[in-house]
């Protein structure tokens, strides 16, 4: 279980790091070009109010960049990784609707510069979803080595 | 009695601590509407004024 629990613990540092690299420049390109943004949320049809569309515009991509670098850092793991699985799991809602219902759009998830392939709905979540199994293996392996959980699973 | 799953439950959502998620939601909101602030055009929340416009008298 130990010897488990230390080669989960060092893979995870490469899965923290391209997870962090992924939501920080996803959230910087978004920063960039929330207009793009605003555009590419109206065409998921998700019958939210454009109010709200657009405040999400301007908020969510500073969310990415903030969850980014902190996990990055590690700081506040319990919170920042549990975020993570949270975005990714909405990002795959999202999209997922999106290609259920045929929708013709762009993800938008890497704002205007991501060559179009990339931004195809099926590439999108298939990413989205690979995202969601890294954040939620993250969060996992935290969960094992924490000591709170550790003298749990002792006593 | 309580299943021992929930207290699973109760204790990884307590682990997460929501003031701390409270504390990152309002760093991005302050950041988000900042920038939309300090944008010269493409603004999303606060409307840019119209410039004044300048009335002039064609008799002239």
């Amino acid at each position: 279980m130990k010897f488990g629990a230390q080669f989960l613990g060092g893979w995870s540092g490469w899965g923290r790091g391209m997870l962090a690299t992924i939501f920080v420049v996803a959230g910087a390109l978004k920063v960039a070009n929330s207009a793009d943004f605003h555009s590419d949320l109206v065409a998921y049809q998700i019958g939210l109010p454009d109010s709200i569309l657009r405040l999400i515009a301007v908020v969510l991509p500073w969310i990415e960049v903030l969850v980014g670098l902190a996990l990055g850092a590690d700081f506040w793991p319990e919170t920042i990784r549990f975020l993570v699985v949270g975005l990714n799991f909405g990002f795959v809602l999202v999209l997922g609707q999106a290609l259920v219902r045929g929708l013709d759009l762009r993800c938008g998830c890497f704002g205007p510069l991501t060559p179009d392939w990339l931004d195809q709905p099926p590439v999108a979540l298939a990413r989205a979803l690979g995202l969601l199994f890294v954040s939620i293996w993250l969060w996992w392996v935290h969960q094992v080595n924490s000591p709170v959980r550790s003298s749990i699973v002792r006593r | 009695m309580i299943h021992p799953g929930f207290n699973q439950f109760k204790r990884a959502i307590t682990a997460v601590k929501l003031g701390r998620l409270v504390v990152v939601g309002v760093a991005a909101v302050a950041l988000g509407l900042g920038c939309d602030w300090l944008r010269s055009e493409d603004r999303l929340i606060f409307p840019r004024p119209l410039p004044a416009l300048k009335i002039t008298d064609p008799s002239r």
